[in-house]
């Protein structure tokens, strides 16, 4: 019974990689017949012939919203502008293919998702398949490389008729390889290759980059397949490298693309929050990566990509803002080293850093609050953001914003807060500013902590909050006491910043 | 003292002109007192769920305003009842308010969980069978998520009600097995959807396939349901209700039939699982093992034989019905069917063509229910149904006082003093006020108003201007103040308690959540009615009454 069921499965995978496969070229030459045809209805029409027919001559020579090296998204919007006069019956009805070639491609790719994890999960098949699978991916990455040739400078015709050969190639390939393995182990190795396979043709047809030209006009769901597509299959790993991410990282301009309709999202009317959450999903894979997270942030000195997110996180729409924070959260955490070398160095983003974060605690609903408040009690406390704990702690403003935090009625504020405040108090070098705001709280800040965190569970919390009660208490009662002692650790201003560093021990200690 | 005498043609038609002018709701507002809550619907694990009218889209002039004020007042009768019964599904939405303060480190989960709530909708497909879903927004510590609502209830209820006497001749015992075809068709449907978009339900059991009045399923409650990421492709947490849960979810993985090896985690076969333990739910109006307590039967689920219908004792099933609760609840999920593979099942074809008359039940529970309530009513609840169900952390009443009373609430706050030119203000008397604010707030007033004042009688009309005058701080207005709406615009109070309404009722609603036996909130009920009514005849007794509590336990210095 047992062998029946297999070998059916494995015909019928042999068959999904097939129709996988013409699902596509399908696409390809959809997205070929898409652009020829709004290009000939747009250099009939003339559509904005005032102002941007410079632009639609541009776009319609080299047919692509990219001019010197940058994507404008007005010129995006443009390259895609349906003129529903003349001709779009057409246009709509390579949309509505499009569409339909996502939809099955999507199904093929979850339900082989599963097949491929009961695969890699049985280790004593594993060796086999390997062995298998590299052949296969060697003649396959080889076939590709010509066709990527060709579909770069080629003419759609040509493009056509090779793809129409790949998938011979392709299917033989599969054919030959599964009449050389083993019987009983047929299933799992051609459904784990079949995703393989899938993956490499989509990628490397930049079949993502061509399906995100045409963001503007596909139809919703298609949107959403392009992600689920792409999130179920970049972050795979062939022998231990992340093909696809160094492929992205190669072509950056998919990326850019990505950031570029994010960014321009939020003003559009119709779908906005759905288009926003796509887009979103993608790039929260991709930021997962280093390389790619790199780009980004390199990115933003040109165009604030980032100081963008953190605007987002502040509109009233619940979905678009917590997306930016899921977003903004990848970029800081992930890679913090990262962050901290290359972005941090700067001063300019290091205060823009903080200016907008602070913006965040003191203007963001409470959920935006409590995941801003987080993620800087989470970089503060890191051992990876030493020059942004120092930044933080000796400026007086960032002191107000945490001590009007502190004071929220919400516990979960005060406490993730109370993390942050730690760090201003346990700091053996307060400035003066620091200094005289504490001192003129102070008896309010003794009172504070009597009232508050007294059921604390953690033995760690209380010993941390006897430890900060012990500090204040032991500051001057009044401001111009301080002064003379402000003066002499002036003096010994040129060591400030080895003792933040103790200061920090200090509370990594406490920890 | 309402002249309104609606006939039910009268009602009945009233509501069918207020259909009319329903529109999508799309572009809903952000703003709580925009939602008129008429009804409490539903308590789960992470919030309350609310049946309530969006005010922006009544039509103010077809809408009877005596029936609103009404309802903004919970001063429910029999005719308010029938009307808001009348009207259709499509008028109200349902919200699920969540507080946040009480979810620790989910609140990214939950907002990753409302992300994809929102990629689930479909624009073009209008029936599909899950909840629709229309907005979230944050107010104050609160998420509120706005969704579609289903008036028929759940299918748990239809099922409660079994038997049925629908009329003399037919009593109705059980569902036919065209119906629950039909129903586990629907199911299906709900979560080939949800499988599509990679998540799983986890949570798939009668109380959570929701019925709208005119018969169509929809799942509801992805609370706990888990999308499949590309990294931890199989869920490796433990949710669900015990019951319906599938024996991976338990042991967090199985045992591959042809290895013998041990694979981690589970996907979207469990609900499967839990969907045949569903059938057997619907067949036998209880799922298998609910004799047993929920966490003791969980270590056994995985040892048991699967339950089955082949020896049914309620009711004999037909084969077809026990092959496809047999091919739901294979042990081993690789051996399950698939969700594609059930809806070609012989079951599910064989009574496809056959239209179920579900929508006939379903009218006859919503009766069942409506007979309930005006009992209720009747009984002398007048509202107070309502005001037992009210959760702690939404404040009904007057509307208007919620965002006054918020202010309060900021208003305790220390206020730090950041500039140099600032003097130090008089800390300790600050502090002490916050520390006691309840009652430094009410004694004002108390020195007005000395015990004395409740032992007079006060006609109920006259007694609103008494208490105006009494009470120069007006801490408190009472419910006749509130009813005239001339009188509440001279009452124009910043910053006010009613004590009555924002202390009592929620202290009482706790007591009677907090009650274990019913005899106990009985108990507690009639003692709330007797405030109720002391109340209504001697305005003013419960701010006095708080007061002296709050005196003694300041004086007593008593925290509890």
């Amino acid at each position: 019974m047992s062998f029946w069921s297999k070998k059916s499965h494995a015909t019928s995978s042999q068959q999904e990689l097939s129709t996988s496969l013409e699902h596509i070229n399908k696409l390809n030459e959809l997205l070929n017949k898409l652009d020829s045809s709004i290009i000939i209805n747009n250099s009939i029409n003339h559509v904005p012939i005032d102002n941007h027919s410079n632009i639609v001559n541009i776009i319609s020579a080299n047919n692509s919203p990219i001019i010197a090296g940058t994507i404008n998204y007005n010129n995006l919007i443009l390259s895609t502008a349906i003129n529903r006069d003349v001709n779009s019956e057409q246009i709509y009805d390579y949309v509505d293919e499009i569409s339909k070639c996502l939809l099955g491609l999507k199904r093929i790719v979850l339900v082989n998702t599963s097949a491929q994890e009961l695969a890699t999960k049985t280790d004593s098949l594993s060796n086999r398949r390997d062995s298998v699978g590299k052949n296969k991916n060697d003649i396959i990455t080889n076939d590709l490389g010509s066709s990527n040739i060709n579909s770069t400078g080629g003419t759609s015709a040509g493009n056509l008729s090779l793809s129409k050969k790949h998938v011979n190639t392709n299917h033989n390939s599969t054919a030959s390889s599964s009449m050389s393995g083993d019987s009983s182990m047929l299933p799992l190795s051609s459904a784990s290759l079949n995703l393989d396979n899938i993956y490499d043709v989509f990628f490397k047809n930049d079949l993502l980059n061509r399906l995100l030209l045409k963001f503007p006009i596909l139809d919703f769901e298609s949107k959403k397949n392009i992600s689920i597509l792409f999130a179920n299959g970049f972050g795979k790993c062939i022998d231990n490298k992340f093909v696809y991410v160094d492929y992205m990282s190669s072509k950056t301009d998919t990326i850019n693309l990505l950031l570029i309709i994010l960014e321009n999202t939020t003003h559009t009317l119709s779908n906005s929050v759905e288009i926003y959450l796509v887009v979103g999903l993608i790039l929260e894979e991709c930021l997962k990566f280093e390389q790619l997270s790199r780009f980004v942030i390199n990115l933003n000195s040109r165009s604030d990509i980032i100081w963008n997110l953190f605007d987002n996180c502040l509109l009233p729409s619940f979905e678009i803002s917590t997306e930016s924070f899921q977003i903004i959260n990848l970029i800081f955490l992930k890679n913090p080293k990262m962050i901290s070398n290359e972005f941090f160095n700067n001063k300019n983003n290091l205060n823009k850093f903080i200016n907008s974060i602070d913006e965040l605690l003191k203007h963001g609903n409470y959920v935006t609050k409590r995941q801003a408040v987080k993620l800087l009690s989470t970089m503060i406390l890191g051992r990876n953001f030493n020059q942004l704990m120092t930044a933080y702690i000796s400026d007086t403003n960032n002191l107000k914003v945490i001590m009007m935090l502190l004071n929220d009625k919400s516990k979960n504020l005060q406490l993730e807060t109370f993390h942050i405040f730690k760090v201003f108090v346990a700091n053996p070098n307060k400035n003066k500013n620091i200094c005289d705001i504490l001192i003129r709280n102070k008896q309010k800040l003794l009172k504070f902590f009597e009232i508050n965190f007294n059921n604390l569970q953690e033995m760690n919390l209380k010993q941390e909050k006897d430890y900060i009660v012990h500090i204040i208490k032991d500051l001057p009662s009044n401001v111009s006491k301080l002064y003379s002692e402000e003066n002499q650790s002036d003096a010994s201003n040129s060591s400030l910043n080895e003792h933040h560093e103790e200061s920090k021990e200090d509370i990594m200690k406490m920890n | 003292m309402e002249k309104e005498q609606y006939q039910d043609e009268n009602l009945a038609s009233l509501a069918k002109a207020n259909k009319n002018n329903f529109k999508v709701f799309e572009n809903l507002s952000s703003n709580p007192s925009d939602y008129l809550m008429v009804d409490c619907i539903g308590k789960g694990n992470f919030g309350d769920v609310f049946k309530a009218i969006y005010l922006p889209q009544v039509d103010r002039q077809l809408f009877p305003q005596n029936i609103l004020h009404r309802i903004e007042r919970f001063n429910y009768n029999e005719n308010i009842l029938k009307f808001l019964n009348y009207l259709d599904d499509e008028y109200f939405v349902a919200i699920k308010i969540i507080d946040l303060e009480e979810t620790d480190d989910d609140i990214d989960i939950l907002c990753q969980e409302i992300q994809f709530l929102t990629t689930l909708q479909s624009k073009q497909k209008d029936n599909q069978n899950i909840v629709k879903y229309y907005k979230t927004f944050i107010n104050d510590q609160k998420m509120w998520i706005i969704m579609e609502y289903c008036g028929g209830g759940s299918a748990y209820d239809l099922i409660k009600n079994m038997p049925m006497q629908i009329s003399e001749k037919s009593k109705i015992e059980h569902l036919s097995e065209n119906q629950i075809a039909s129903i586990a068709l629907e199911v299906i449907n709900g979560l080939l959807i949800l499988h599509e978009k990679g998540s799983v339900h986890r949570d798939i059991k009668l109380a959570n396939i929701l019925l709208t009045k005119d018969g169509k399923i929809k799942l509801s409650d992805f609370g706990v349901s888990g999308k499949l990421n590309n990294t931890l492709k199989k869920r490796e947490t433990f949710v669900g209700t015990p019951y319906w849960m599938a024996p991976e979810v338990i042991l967090n993985g199985y045992t591959d039939s042809n290895t013998g090896e041990k694979i981690i985690g589970y996907n979207e076969k469990a609900d499967i699982w839990s969907l045949g333990i569903t059938i057997i739910e619907l067949v036998n109006k209880r799922p298998p093992l609910i004799e047993h307590e929920p966490m003791q039967i969980v270590a056994k689920i995985p040892d048991l034989e699967p339950p089955s219908l082949k020896n049914n004792d309620s009711w004999k099933c037909s084969k077809y019905l026990i092959s496809f609760v047999d091919s739901c609840l294979k042990k081993n999920p690789e051996q399950r069917a698939t969700a594609t593979e059930l809806l070609n099942h012989k079951f599910i074809k064989k009574n496809k063509c056959n239209s179920p008359n579900i929508v006939l039940l379903i009218d006859h529970v919503c009766c069942l229910k409506l007979k309930k309530s005006v009992t209720k009513i009747d009984k002398g609840y007048n509202g107070l149904l309502v005001w037992c169900k009210k959760p702690r952390y939404y404040s009904f009443g007057n509307r208007r006082k919620f965002s006054e009373l918020v202010d309060k609430e900021n208003k305790l706050n220390i206020d730090w003093c950041f500039t140099k030119t600032l003097k130090t203000p008089n800390l300790t008397k600050r502090l002490s006020k916050n520390n006691t604010s309840s009652a430094t707030l009410v004694k004002n007033s108390t020195e007005n108003y000395t015990p004395m004042s409740m032992k007079t009688p006060v006609g109920t009309d006259t007694s609103t201007s008494e208490l105006e005058k009494k009470e120069t701080n007006s801490r408190s207005e009472n419910e006749s103040q509130l009813e005239d709406s001339n009188n509440a615009k001279k009452l124009n109070f910043s910053k006010t308690i009613h004590v009555y309404n924002d202390i009592l009722l929620p202290v009482f609603s706790d007591l009677i959540k907090r009650s274990v036996y019913p005899e106990t909130q009985l108990a507690v009920i009639q003692l709330l009615k007797k405030f109720h009514e002391t109340e209504k005849n001697q305005p003013g007794f419960s701010n006095v009454f708080i007061e002296e509590i709050a005196y003694k336990l300041n004086e007593l210095e008593l925290h509890i």
